[in-house]
């Protein structure tokens, strides 16, 4: 998954990792035994109270898998849309095609763009498309569902490699029909042979196309000309998408338009694109990550809670214990290990019950665009939040840990 | 053969007081004593005489205000809280009066309990833990949790854990205080047989005649000074044998360990 933990706290923890275990061995030789079999049997024989107590970590952890499983399915759709060779053109300020308009000089110019530098003779290919939503009447459902429209010529075939067709045909010029996307097939059931009313005329579905899971298979493509028509926009283009012979020539030629101060154009790579679209998907992470954290903290008193009643019963078995020689540190360490068994069970019931999510489809709003994509439950969603739950675990058993192992041993069994 | 008589503990000029407030309560007055190694000591006085204190002070758990303490010639009374917990772990085993068993742990695993505190490894602890619950006639019920087992068959669980570590030293409050009469006797027949068999070292605090008529040497303390000491010098100290077992954190070695 894409992350957004910074590489330099990586390094930092990674850095510190030996004088972790140098700590770590240190108290291990000091407290030499943990009787940790105790703190097992002890959770075992209270097996309610431990589950009402882990079920608060399973449901901040479930919660936090379904934002990460989210998170992550969103990010894969960008990953997998845009292809490296492809350079898409917005007018200047506009960070996304709806809200983009190209002028036809601007239009004209960009379709005899030349790479200086790439190989001479090399052809580019321009893709002139109009990109908007519209909302159509669904007569099952009664109701209005979004519709993406993209207005293509025949030569977008050339420019989006990576489009099939896997039902019906392609587009004829100047024909009222459309290809839909893999998923608005499913997704709006709308199939091969259907038609619909959407403006003043009635299109009809003559294909469904596949583009690799990207974000172009959420869409529906019909003529250019018929599409702008319907809505009035003759003459006005979204944007256009040049494909150049090579990733290197596109990255140029973005670099280049984007610094044209005569273009007055955003250039992107479709790589770049997707990525800017998907960076809404970081502040979400942090925003998970955080909610996660206040949602734990009620996790962290509700052990806390827990733990202190536990030691409250058992003064005289930490007593007897210490009187047998068992260092205050493994008490201490002990009770921790008890507060983070409990919260591991909690969290990996959350991770059991967030797994069940994983593949999940759904459709989420990236940028002005609809796009459908799976919940994604991966092994390091699993296991950062098995360990963020350990840690609010731990969190919530320290200061009964510290209480525990101040106990002391003669005023207990008094 | 006779052996000179080994001094185990020595208590020399111990003082212990309590501020209850701001008033300074002494517990214990000058108290100097000497236990012989292998010796069955009871200590009697009336409450609040300074017996249990006296009894914590032997057994590392609790600090003279002044004064020393020595077992085996080591100074205990000038150990750090640390030192004496792993010192305890090796040298003293306690029986109480109320067994103190940990409620969710068998019988078996009460007994394990100290020795996970040394290096033994689980097969031989399993070994070892079977050998005493069977020397203290419980290996039937060695999967029996406190509650499943009676008030002498849980002294007899309190007694097998308390000698599982083979200490030197075995202390007991009131071990009979609170069982009735039958149970009592099976009791302090089987510390006997730790006094006489196993040469272990036995001090218990007792207000029962029954136990004090069961040891070899009776100390009376009052207002916290030692008013009596009384030894039946018709019972011999047991014979040592000829190799005592060690006390280390490595090996718990018991009667099994070879002598």
């Amino acid at each position: 998954m894409t992350t957004t933990w910074p590489t330099w706290l990586t390094w930092v923890l990674v850095g510190l990792l030996p004088l972790w275990g140098l700590v770590l061995l240190k108290y291990l030789v000091d407290i030499r035994s943990v009787p940790v079999s105790y703190n097992y049997r002890s959770l075992i024989v209270r097996w309610k109270t431990t589950l009402m107590t882990a079920l608060g970590f399973t449901l901040v952890v479930f919660g936090l898998v379904l934002m990460l499983a989210f998170i992550n399915g969103i990010t894969a759709v960008c990953r997998q849309s845009g292809e490296p060779e492809n350079v898409i053109v917005l007018s200047k300020g506009a960070a996304d095609e709806v809200l983009s308009s190209l002028p036809r000089d601007t239009i004209s110019a960009l379709e005899h763009i030349r790479d200086e530098k790439g190989v001479a003779g090399s052809r580019i290919l321009a893709s002139r498309e109009m990109f908007l939503n519209a909302n159509r009447f669904n007569p099952q459902t009664q109701d209005y569902t979004a519709l993406q429209l993209r207005g293509v010529q025949p030569i977008v075939f050339e420019v989006h490699t990576a489009v099939r067709v896997i039902k019906g045909r392609t587009l004829r010029a100047g024909q009222s029909e459309v290809m839909i996307g893999r998923t608005v097939e499913t997704g709006q059931n709308l199939h091969v042979g259907d038609t619909f009313e959407l403006g003043r005329k009635r299109w009809r579905v003559c294909g469904v196309f596949d583009a690799q899971g990207s974000a172009l298979e959420s869409e529906v493509w019909c003529d250019l000309s018929e599409l702008a028509s319907q809505f009035k926009r003759e003459g006005s283009y979204s944007t256009v998408v040049l494909r150049t012979p090579s990733a290197a020539s596109a990255q140029r030629i973005a670099e280049s338009l984007a610094s044209n101060r005569q273009m007055n154009v955003e250039a992107y790579t479709e790589p770049q694109y997707y990525a800017k679209q998907a960076e809404q998907m970081e502040t979400l992470q942090l925003a998970a990550w955080v909610i996660a954290w206040f949602m734990g903290t009620g996790a962290v008193f509700g052990v806390m809670t827990t733990m202190f009643a536990a030691i409250g019963q058992r003064i005289k078995d930490i007593a007897v214990m210490r009187i047998m020689g068992f260092q205050a540190r493994a008490i201490l360490f002990s009770f921790l290990i008890e507060a983070a068994l409990i919260s591991l069970v909690g969290g990996a019931l959350g991770s059991g019950f967030g797994y069940l999510i994983n593949g999940l489809s759904q459709n989420a709003n990236l940028g002005s665009r609809t796009v459908e994509f799976s919940f994604q439950v991966d092994s390091w969603i699993v296991v950062s939040c098995l360990v963020f739950s350990i840690l609010m675990g731990i969190v919530g058993g320290l200061l009964p840990a510290i209480s525990a192992m101040r106990i002391k041993p003669l005023e207990a069994l008094r | 053969m006779s052996q000179a008589p080994e001094i185990l503990v020595r208590v020399d000029r111990a003082v212990k007081h309590y501020f209850r407030g701001s008033e300074c309560v002494e517990v214990l007055h000058e108290v100097n004593l000497e236990i012989e190694r292998g010796d069955f000591v009871g200590l009697i006085g009336p409450s609040g005489s300074g017996k249990t204190t006296l009894l914590n002070l032997i057994a590392g758990l609790d600090q003279p205000t002044s004064g020393h303490i020595f077992f085996a010639g080591n100074e205990i009374s000038a150990m750090n809280e640390s030192q004496l917990a792993r010192w305890r772990t090796n040298a003293v085993g306690f029986v109480f009066q109320f067994f103190h068993l940990i409620p969710v742990l068998t019988a078996f695993e009460n007994v394990e309990l100290p020795l996970l505190l040394t290096n033994m490894s689980a097969r031989r602890r399993r070994d070892h833990v079977r050998m005493v619950l069977k020397a203290v006639g419980l290996d039937h019920r060695e999967h029996h949790r406190p509650g499943q087992l009676s008030g002498g068959e849980q002294q007899r669980v309190g007694i097998a854990r308390a000698l599982v570590t083979d200490p030197a030293l075995i202390v007991a409050d009131e071990p009979t205080g609170d069982l009735d009469s039958k149970k009592s006797k099976e009791i302090l027949d089987l510390l006997q047989m730790l006094q006489e068999e196993l040469h272990k070292t036995l001090l218990v605090v007792t207000h029962d005649p029954n136990v004090a008529g069961r040891t070899r040497r009776l100390l009376r303390i009052d207002s916290g000074r030692l008013i009596e000491d009384r030894c039946d010098a018709n019972r011999p100290l047991p014979l040592r044998r000829a190799a005592p077992v060690a006390v280390s954190s490595n090996s718990a070695g018991l009667v099994d360990q070879p002598g």
